[in-house]
């Protein structure tokens, strides 16, 4: 597809989104739900050229919830989660390339470990509070990263999973079988048979089939964790937590052990963190320390502030918009001369987001539905 | 030599015999203990944690204190042993304290922005990175730029050029204050971390995006230049020298400003209480430009010694910025006094780890946990009571 259709498509695709955000009466609401579900399906075959960023737009999806329910609904904050990022990465590769473990388990394996790991870190750690846990998970990432430095980069040298372990493999029965068929149409147009239309179509399909795998192996995991934590976050898990990040005190004479709810907060954020780095590890294909720098954990921040604190659709919408805008949106309206600047320009969005909508996107979204509701039944209050 | 590592021999098994013999009887406790978390003792080295924990024998509850003191009995009589000289040791400290100038100054300027506006600045690793850059610019080094800005040519010492680009980082700071953090003052302090946050990421990039600056490598001049040999096998960097120098200088003015001035007294009571010293009628307004100009300046004072006769670039004073927040932090992070001690321990605690290990990186946070966990106040911080529902 050429990019100004993607675009329209795209375009096409957030005004679905939103439809069903805002119209969301029982007679409506399955016409739009099951509309935006057939644009993420179709999404991938189409817009094949902005699927690297969709991609990273899912995965960093799945950090932001995880980084979220310890922020926004634990109200602890960790500056260094992408310490859990790299550690399930390396033990998703580790596992699976070194000891043979299958990549789905070895995925599971790593993220438990981790988030076992952060439980055992998090005890001592959640002592403190603000600006101390701020700088004490901070900590925390320069130790890890030194420790990916001198000692997992000499277990996991060379820093590329081999295909054979990655989403590449998975696809390889179904790519074979398309490429046949492109083979066998080179074939034939060499004797003078035109080519069929969708040709040049299912050429840039097989070029990316381990992409779209890739797209729809985060779409469904990312699905499973949002069902995770929405239904945890209804149980007494998620009311404890609540309380903690209301008033430790009143949470503490109502009889909530804050130091274990602290902690499961931690050991759930870093476990969702290690999924999000073992799908890394076999969708990206390579793991060095280059990827989990200090500054991914301040981008997550960034996402959860732009989308809003303490909601899913937040984490989501703001993980996507500032992937979407920082790999794609912006570079294709830079001019050429000016590229580097598309950081400077995400810092400046955030700065202004902070400013004049401190509460982030899905805030916004619910006061217009707000104001659409009052009125169509007339209730405006003056 | 064999007198040290004598030393160092007996205070290490000393403490080894004290540590393990009052670990085994907090084991005890813990395994007898009703608590939870007295099972998590079994874990490796947890128990210096539970230690702290109110234990439920009165008798027995300043276990901790042995358990600790044998814990660092153990270290240092390991680091004693494995010092090699008496001048590597004395080398060590000397060399620990100028670095530790540099941490000492960069503590100081993120706590007094702390202090009075109540904000942690993350940016103030890049407004310290424009202080350097304003240095090279008025030095005349080139840079390449899109938009194809003129030359400037080298017209002024190195000396003229740090004291202008500290006065125009100091307007920096005013400027961003006025424009950036004034209308997030009332804001959650998350909100005002990222804001900070992408502070830093707007001002580095914009530098980087070859507008005026580029993000390649430059080499800042030295300011003296040379070093000064004491003894055999210790040898200071004069530039060194001046920033202990100068930071010991600055500390002390800023004290006195601080203790005897109008603008100290209104900095203190703003730190204190903002509402209250707006009734008092300070300017309050007025306390918090002034606090970024100090901090601002005070920040890329930090950076210009940190990088003086290295190569720079854009990046290089994150990792300046990450000690100045460990050195704020083990000294409280809300006293000033602290933030100098923290900085000048954890330079000599850098360098003495140095002599021992090749990951010194992870010790010294390492350290600074412990001590976070200790002392979540830190060393020189009044502990405070927690706030009411």
């Amino acid at each position: 597809m050429s990019s100004i259709l993607i675009w329209f498509w795209l375009i096409i695709g957030v005004l679905i989104f939103l439809m069903a955000f805002l119209k969301d009466t029982p007679s409506t609401k399955k016409t739009y739900r099951l509309l935006a579900l057939l644009f993420v399906i179709t999404l991938p075959f189409t817009a094949t050229s902005w699927l690297s960023a969709l991609n990273s737009a899912l995965l960093y999806s799945i950090l932001a919830i995880g980084l979220n329910l310890l922020l926004g609904n634990a109200g602890q904050i960790s500056l260094g989660h992408a310490a859990f990022y790299a550690l399930g990465a390396y033990a998703t590769a580790i596992l699976s390339v070194k000891l043979g473990v299958p990549v789905i388990i070895s995925i599971i394996i790593g993220a438990i470990g981790v988030s076992i790991l952060a439980f055992i870190i998090g005890t001592p750690i959640l002592r403190l509070r603000g600006h101390f846990l701020g700088i004490a998970t901070l900590g925390l990432h320069i130790v890890v990263e030194n420790i990916i430095k001198n000692e997992l980069k000499h277990m996991f040298p060379g820093s590329t999973v081999p295909i054979k372990y990655t989403v590449t493999a998975m696809v390889d029965s179904i790519n074979y079988g398309l490429r046949e068929k492109l083979a066998y149409w080179d074939y034939l147009s060499q004797y003078g048979d035109s080519k069929p239309f969708i040709y040049n179509y299912l050429q840039d399909i097989a070029a990316n089939a381990p992409a779209i795998a890739g797209f729809f192996l985060t779409l469904v995991i990312l699905y499973l964790i949002v069902l995770m934590v929405r239904n945890l976050l209804k149980t007494k898990v998620g009311r404890a937590l609540g309380a903690i990040r209301d008033s430790e005190v009143a949470a503490r004479t109502l009889g909530v052990n804050i130091a274990l709810y602290k902690n499961i907060a931690f050991g759930l954020s870093a476990f969702i963190a290690g999924v999000a780095g073992g799908i890394f590890a076999i969708t990206i294909g390579t793991v060095d320390e280059a990827s989990f720098m200090l500054v991914v954990s301040l981008y997550v921040l960034a996402m959860i502030v732009i989308g809003g604190i303490a909601t899913i659709q937040g984490s989501i919408i703001g993980a996507t918009l500032y992937q979407l805008l920082d790999m794609k949106i912006i570079k294709t309206l830079l001019p050429q001369k000016y590229q580097a600047l598309a950081l400077a320009i995400m810092g400046i969005a955030v700065i202004l987001m902070i400013i004049f909508a401190p509460k982030g996107i899905v805030y916004m979204l619910y006061q217009l539905k707000l104001k659409m509701l009052q009125k169509k039944s007339g209730l405006k209050n003056k | 030599m064999s007198v040290i590592f004598y030393i160092g021999s007996i205070l290490k098994n000393m403490g080894l015999i004290v540590f393990i013999g009052s670990s085994i009887f907090v084991f005890y406790l813990a395994f007898k203990d009703t608590l939870k978390r007295g099972l998590f003792c079994f874990i490796p080295s947890y128990h210096l944690y539970y230690s702290l924990e109110k234990l439920r024998h009165p008798w027995k509850k300043n276990i901790n204190r042995v358990l600790w003191g044998g814990f660092w009995a153990v270290l240092i009589g390991y680091i004693f042993m494995s010092i090699n000289s008496f001048s590597g040791i004395v080398s060590a400290v000397l060399n620990g304290s100028i670095s530790g100038s540099y941490f000492a100054l960069m503590a100081f300027a993120i706590i007094l922005i702390f202090r009075t506006t109540d904000l942690v600045n993350f940016a103030q690793a890049d407004m310290a990175s424009y202080s350097v850059f304003f240095v090279l610019t008025l030095l005349g080094e080139h840079f390449i730029t899109a938009s194809g800005l003129p030359e400037t040519g080298a017209f002024m010492s190195i000396g003229i050029a740090i004291v202008l680009a500290l006065l125009l980082s100091g307007a920096f700071g005013i400027f961003t204050e006025t424009v950036f953090i004034k209308p997030v003052q009332k804001q959650h302090p998350i909100s005002q971390i990222i804001l900070t946050l992408g502070l830093g990421m707007f001002y580095t990039n914009l530098a980087a995006g070859q507008l005026y600056w580029d993000q390649e490598e430059h080499r800042l001049p030295e300011i003296i230049g040379g070093n000064l040999k004491l003894s055999e096998g210790i040898a200071l960097p004069i530039d060194g020298i001046l920033s202990l120098f100068v930071t010991i200088v600055i500390m002390l003015i800023i004290f006195a400003l601080f203790k005897y001035t109008l603008l100290g007294i209104a900095l203190r009571a703003t730190a204190q209480s903002q509402n209250t010293s707006r009734l008092m009628g300070i300017n309050v307004n007025m306390v918090f430009i002034m606090s970024w100009a100090i901090s601002v300046m005070l920040g890329g004072l930090a950076g210009i010694f940190f990088l003086a006769g290295k190569t720079v670039n854009l990046y290089s004073t994150a990792n300046l910025m990450l000690k100045g927040f460990s050195a704020a932090i083990l000294g409280g992070f809300s006293s000033l006094p602290g933030a100098v001690l923290g900085g000048f321990l954890l330079g000599i605690i850098d360098y003495v780890l140095g002599l021992i290990t090749n990951i010194k990186e992870v010790l010294s946070f390492l350290i600074i946990l412990v001590v976070l966990i200790v002392k979540p106040e830190g060393l020189l911080a009044k502990s405070k009571t927690v706030k009411k529902v």
